[in-house]
């Protein structure tokens, strides 16, 4: 199924607004290498927004998604608690294999 | 110095048992000899001294110098689970490169203990300032791999019949680099 402009319009929307409680929970944290992820969460949508839709501006979000997915779980890690498991939302993804999952 | 002072740090684990994070200690040694004899022999591979003897293990215990070599210990309760170590040369060319070795005990596996210490030792290595972090591990340890990429690692070489285990046999060695967030 492909992404519609309106699909991936919608996505940017819910990643920035992502980002932004990312943000705010990461000010009270002091993971550098964290925020230097947060960064490059910002600049791979940001581009996502100017590439003008299409599959790069798909991968770009994915980017974003996936440098996201890290931070989260750098938040979790300082607060000791368990890793984020994206496999307990298998039901929201419509993909054949949950992404992010870690092995080790 | 190396700030210490976020240990001990308690963790929990992908099915919600605890561990605690820590640096070694001289104590640990009868800890850490349980620990490295239930692990793999590839596992073992890397070693520079045969850590079957337990006098090598013992000898480690008594000359920690975390200035050099930093081992943060996963425990749960008095065992040993996971341990991960930041090598550091304090002069020459290589003082802004930190070394990473990580091990996880086979029943700790899957859990995320291995991210864990990898995030533990990622943070150390922002502490003291390093440029790059440099991780050896052998190719057929795919987990490990794929572990220290989704971290951010990237692979930098693949070395063909590099280095051979404790039986003789050659394996391809992976070196994967983590860039530091005060290098660019």
């Amino acid at each position: 199924m492909e992404a519609t402009s309106i699909d991936l319009r919608k996505a940017y929307r819910q990643l920035e607004r992502l980002l932004h409680e990312i943000a705010a929970a990461l000010e009270k944290e002091d993971i550098p290498a964290a925020r230097k992820d947060l960064e490059k969460a910002l600049e791979a949508l940001y581009s996502a927004e100017s590439g003008g839709g299409g599959p790069d501006a798909l991968r770009s979000l994915d980017h974003a998604l996936s440098y996201a997915h890290r931070v989260i779980g750098d938040l979790l890690h300082e607060k000791g608690l368990p890793p984020h498991s994206p496999a307990d939302f298998a039901g929201w993804y419509d993909a054949g294999e949950v992404p992010f999952r870690e092995d080790w | 110095m190396i700030p210490l002072e976020r240990y001990p740090k308690e963790i929990t684990l992908r099915d919600d048992t605890r561990a605690v994070l820590r640096p070694m200690i001289s104590e640990d040694a009868d800890g850490l000899w349980n620990f490295l004899r239930q692990l793999p022999e590839i596992d073992k591979s890397h070693f520079h001294e045969d850590v079957d003897r337990r006098e090598v293990v013992e000898r480690w215990a008594k000359s920690l110098d975390y200035e050099a070599a930093l081992p943060i210990l996963a425990m749960q309760g008095n065992r040993v689970v996971g341990s991960a170590t930041l090598y550091r040369n304090r002069t020459g060319w290589k003082q802004r490169v930190g070394i990473v070795r990580i091990l996880i005990a086979s029943d700790f596996r899957h859990k995320g203990l291995g991210t864990a210490m990898i995030r533990e030792i990622r943070h150390l290595g922002e502490k003291v300032a390093l440029n790059y972090l440099l991780a050896e591990v052998i190719e057929e340890q795919q987990a490990a791999v794929r572990a220290l990429e989704r971290m951010g690692f990237e692979k930098a070489a693949v070395y063909r019949n590099f280095v051979n285990d404790r039986q003789g046999d050659l394996h391809n060695l992976v070196v994967l680099l983590h860039p530091m967030s005060g290098l660019e």
